[in-house]
This record gives C-alpha cells, structure tokens and sequence, in this order.
C-alpha cells in the first residue's frame, strides 16, 4: 500500500504550484484557475486522511463533497465578478483594478 | 491490486498531476489553461478512485469537469480579446515569491515526514454512495442544508452581479 506522507507531499507541491500562480499571474482568470489548483490539492488530503486513517466513518470524503460545492458557488461569483469589471473596464488585469484605491 | 501496481499508478498519476498543473499556472494562453486545468481535475478524480472514494471521484467528475470548466470556457470567451493579451508577471516579484512558497512546501514536507500518523487497519467502506446518503441525512443534515442555501444565493448573487445595469 502507498504510504499516506506520499499522497500528503504530493497535494503539498500541487497547492505550492497554485499558490505560485495566485501569487505571480496578473490575469484575473488564471487566478481563479490557480485557486481550483489549490481547492483539489486540499481535496486530495482530505481523502488520503479519510481512506488512512478512519477507513469506517467516511467523514473526509464528506468535507471534501462540501469543499466542491463550495468551489462550485466560488467560481460562479467570481466569473460574475470578473465579467462585471471586464464590462466596466475592458481589462482583466489586476494591476489595473485600482478603482477602490484612494 | 497488489502493491508494485499501485505504486506505477500513484506515480504516472502524479507525474501527470504535477505537468497539467504546472501548464496551469504558466501557460500564456487562456483556453490551452482552462483545457489543462480540466486534465488536472480528471487526473485528481483517478487518485480518488484509487483511495476507494467512488462517489467523490465521480462527483469530481460531473461537477469540475462537467461544471466548472465549462463556466470558465464561457467567460473566457465571453471576454473575447483576452486569449491575445500577453499574460505577463511582475518580474521583480518572481524570485522572492519562488522562495517563500519553496520554503512553505519543503517545510511541510518536513512535518509530514517526522509526523506519525495512526494508520488505521480496518477495511474501507465498499458501498461509499448509501453510506453518504444516509450520513447526508442524519449526522450532516445542518451543513447539508446550509450548503444549499449558500449555492442559492451564490447563484442568485452572480446573476444580480453580471446583468447588465439599467435594465430591469
């Protein structure tokens, strides 16, 4: 059987991969990618904790369906968002989202 | 499945994880990303097969692949002139960003490492889809019913955001 620290660096690397693109990338829309990235990377750990360490009640597998549906609404929203200040702006990168600076 | 079996299944899995989601993050053409990030979430779907999670694996499935990537692709091509945009970063921010988020992996991958976790041995659940039914309905039932009242409002709220002003 594959050891769980596998699947625990694994989801680890994946969420520093999109933690990189939220971090680096200027485009609106490849935030939100990056952000699925890392909400699946977290998915993942919830699973390999709930198959290693409590097999019988399958309580991470419960997390992680409630982690989709709340990507699910995320994504919505923010598509909403993005659109809106696209419409406004005719623009989707953040470096020139300063209409709350002051 | 014995074991060498699952090893070559966990690492070709992983490999293929990592690659779409370093194409993700770096690719300069949006539609080529979201493609991606759809082969990144079917790949996420096959390590839960793997850890005997059907139904989540299957939920992966219809409501990332089937779901969240078609939206993206909508409103990737509803702002039509951004796959030409040259995508390009802060270039003074890159090295210190790379460092940070290497030290946070490697530093998790310490405490993973010196970590001991209590394995359990007992047999998975093989009928996983009745199982979260019933616990849906009795144990988290108050979360279940949160959930959707969130999705509704979330729902409500992206349409109220992204019809056009002025028309009611």
């Amino acid at each position: 059987m594959i050891p769980l620290s596998y699947y625990l660096i694994l989801s680890a690397v994946l969420f520093g991969i999109g933690l990189i693109g939220v971090l680096l990338r200027r485009n609106a829309i490849t935030i939100l990618l990056s952000v699925e990235i890392m909400l699946n990377a977290s998915n993942l750990n919830l699973v390999a904790f709930s198959r290693y360490v409590t097999p019988d009640l399958i309580s991470g597998q419960m997390f992680a369906l409630f982690v989709m549906a709340i990507a699910a609404a995320e994504v919505a929203v923010g598509l909403a968002l993005i659109l809106m200040i696209y419409r406004n702006m005719q623009s989707v990168n953040l470096d020139q989202f300063n209409i709350f600076k002051w | 499945m014995n074991d060498i079996v699952s090893q070559i299944i966990f690492f070709s899995l992983a490999a293929m994880a990592i690659a779409s989601a370093i194409m993700v993050v770096t690719g300069r053409n949006l539609f080529h990303a979201a493609m991606f990030l759809g082969a990144y979430l079917l790949v996420i779907s096959g390590f839960y097969f793997l850890l005997n999670a059907d139904l989540v694996g299957i939920m992966q499935v219809f409501v990332y692949v089937g779901g969240v990537v078609v939206v993206l692709l909508f409103g990737i091509m509803l702002t039509a002139q951004m796959t030409d945009v040259r995508l390009t970063s802060a270039l003074e921010q890159r090295g210190v960003t790379l460092i940070a988020v290497g030290a946070l992996v490697g530093l998790l991958a310490l405490v993973v490492k010196d970590t001991v976790f209590k394995i359990s041995q007992i047999t998975p659940v093989k009928d996983t889809t009745s199982l979260i039914g019933k616990l849906f309905m009795s144990d988290y039932i108050l979360p279940f019913e949160v959930i959707s009242v969130l999705l509704l409002a979330a729902l409500i709220g992206a349409v109220v955001i992204a019809r056009e002003e002025g028309r009611s």
